[in-house]
């Protein structure tokens, strides 16, 4: 079996209320992935949150490369979590965490 | 520099709050709907606010008159695509910026001819990517073919295209980043979304501040030397 090309995103959450927690950010990015491009898309993003700071609202996600700009686009278009409006930023992607840094 | 062409501010007391996350976002400039001083203005906290016009007149002649009122007083002129006669005409002038569809105008879309007009004359499509966040279902799918199809269109005619928030609140913003991924969603390729997000807005803000500057007689004819009285002797 072909292995899969991984891509990483560190990403900033705007938010204007509460913290949203890594759960809801995971499933709000899940539900639009869901939504926009339907589940077969999603099944193989292997959309996957590594790590996720509520408090500053960064962090970093990985996915399938061929999926990557799909699952920004999902990011981008999630308006809010549970009461509070949100705009999500990607700020830099990478084939590995340490390309991150 | 990227900037935000449309931000619909509900009133002067909330730009703060809409230049913080600007700041925020990495947007240097904006055209909001409030009315400003000048065509251009640099706020207090740097960022570079442009003036904005919509016509909304629903016949030619009035949308006439109502041109040649603001285009002396706004870097951008824009007209809400509605019906053939009207967004011909627009797309013929040269006068307008931007062929703009966005929240109020979701059931119309961009007509082959009218994008070829728009292409001889500069005439860019704007689409304001709000409409799309605040839909759900089935109704962002209606949103997202309209928006889908008529950036097609432009593409195709080889229009410009620009995307902007019309947000009317700050969280509304998005990053320039972020707006070209909704490019990608729109239909277009890197290239074009990086155009329709970085250079097309700047293009055009650039192209109205040199035609409002008192050097600009017209197309082409610009005073580069202002030449004194002195006689020969």
């Amino acid at each position: 079996m072909k292995k899969t090309r991984k891509r990483y995103l560190q990403f900033t959450l705007h938010r204007n209320g509460a913290e949203i927690s890594e759960k809801q950010f995971s499933n709000a990015i899940w539900s639009s992935l869901l939504s926009l491009y339907g589940e077969i898309c999603a099944a193989d993003s292997k959309f996957y949150l590594n790590s996720y700071d509520a408090k500053k609202g960064t962090g970093i996600l990985q996915c399938n490369a061929a999926a990557l700009e799909k699952v920004i686009a999902s990011a981008v278009m999630i308006n809010s979590i549970g009461n509070t409006r949100v705009s999500f930023e990607p700020m830099k992607t990478s084939g590995t965490i340490r390309g991150l840094s | 520099m990227p900037i935000d062409l449309n931000v619909r501010i509900p009133g002067s007391e909330r730009l703060g709050e809409f230049e913080d996350m600007a700041g925020r976002l990495g947007i240097t400039g904006i055209a909001p709907s409030i009315n400003l001083d000048e065509p251009v203005v640099v706020s207090r906290k740097g960022l570079v606010l442009y003036a904005r016009a919509v016509l909304d007149g629903k016949r030619i002649h009035s949308l006439k008159k109502e041109l040649g009122n603001l285009r002396r007083r706004a870097v951008i002129v824009a007209f809400p695509l509605a019906g053939v006669e009207t967004s011909n005409w627009a797309a013929e002038d040269r006068r307008v910026d931007l062929l703009t569809l966005g929240e109020d105008n979701i059931g119309s879309t961009l007509k082959e001819s009218t994008a070829h007009m728009a292409e001889h004359s500069g005439t860019a499509l704007e689409i304001q990517f709000t409409a799309i966040l605040q839909s759900a279902g089935l109704n962002r799918s209606r949103v997202l073919k309209g928006f889908r199809e008529s950036t097609r269109i432009a593409l195709d005619a080889g229009m410009k295209i620009v995307l902007s928030s019309g947000a009317s609140h700050p969280i509304n913003m998005r990053s320039p980043m972020a707006m070209t991924y909704i490019g990608f969603m729109l239909g277009m390729n890197r290239v074009d979304s990086r155009e329709a997000v970085f250079n097309t807005p700047q293009r055009i803000v650039e192209r109205n501040e040199r035609k409002l500057s008192s050097e600009f007689v017209g197309p082409g004819v610009e005073i580069v030397k202002r030449g004194g009285n002195r006689e020969k002797d």
